[in-house]
């Protein structure tokens, strides 16, 4: 889904599940290359991620 | 003694704890079974439990699959927490979410069913670390970041313009 609006032309911002701690999802690996910004719900992912960004924990 | 597997299925964790409540007798229960098959034969059980987050903060002990959302309300609530990761998630990934959340002492992450009587004692026994949670500032990084960009053009459009150079 996140492609098909990256080739629309939509700005895409990504939350990743709190569940994934140290690692990337599926939907996150998948959209990790096109998301304008890029969102972790952990400090550590950023290790797995760089670029990505822990603004607090949604859930 | 509350046990849950939210709305999935896994019914080992709900064989286990109908086992351990014999074992832990007279402290009594409820089962939410979700999806799953298993029929507990010594505490009463109900696929989904009409309620149930409202029941947490009540329960001396909740016993739980290891889903971010359970696992988050169940901590909220205050109630001391026995959590078991489901290893048929996907890429078992729930296993990742209760170690953290084990070594800051916020639950009890019970990595075999075997260890789970053991482990409802000890989260019986002794107190948890209650959940500090960070500020979230997601929404307002996300509207700053929308306040500075303009709309991207189209894939198209940017194939076409580069051909005109």
């Amino acid at each position: 889904m996140c492609w098909v609006g990256w080739v629309a032309g939509s700005r895409i911002v990504f939350v990743e599940t709190i569940a994934r701690v140290t690692g990337l999802s599926m939907a996150g690996r998948l959209t990790r290359p096109i998301a304008d910004r890029f969102f972790v719900q952990w400090p550590q992912a950023q290790d797995q991620a760089p670029g990505a960004i822990y603004a607090g924990q949604l859930m | 003694m509350l046990v849950t597997v939210g709305t999935t299925s896994f019914d080992d964790l709900v064989v286990a704890a109908d086992a351990a409540a014999l074992e832990l007798r007279p402290l009594d229960g409820l089962i939410q079974t979700g999806e799953g098959a298993a029929q507990p034969a010594h505490l009463p059980h109900q696929a989904f439990v009409p309620g149930l987050g409202d029941l947490f903060a009540r329960a001396s002990v909740v016993v739980a699959h290891g889903g971010a959302a359970t696992t988050f309300e169940v901590l909220r609530s205050g109630a001391p927490l026995v959590s078991v990761a489901n290893p048929d998630r996907y890429d078992d990934h729930q296993t990742d979410l209760l170690r953290v959340l084990d070594e800051a002492g916020h639950l009890i992450w019970c990595r075999e069913l075997s260890g789970l009587v053991e482990s409802i004692e000890r989260a019986l026994a002794t107190p948890l670390a209650p959940l500090q949670e960070a500020e979230c500032t997601i929404a307002q990084e996300i509207d700053r970041y929308l306040a500075q960009v303009r709309r991207p053009r189209p894939i198209w459009r940017r194939v076409l313009k580069r051909r005109d150079r």
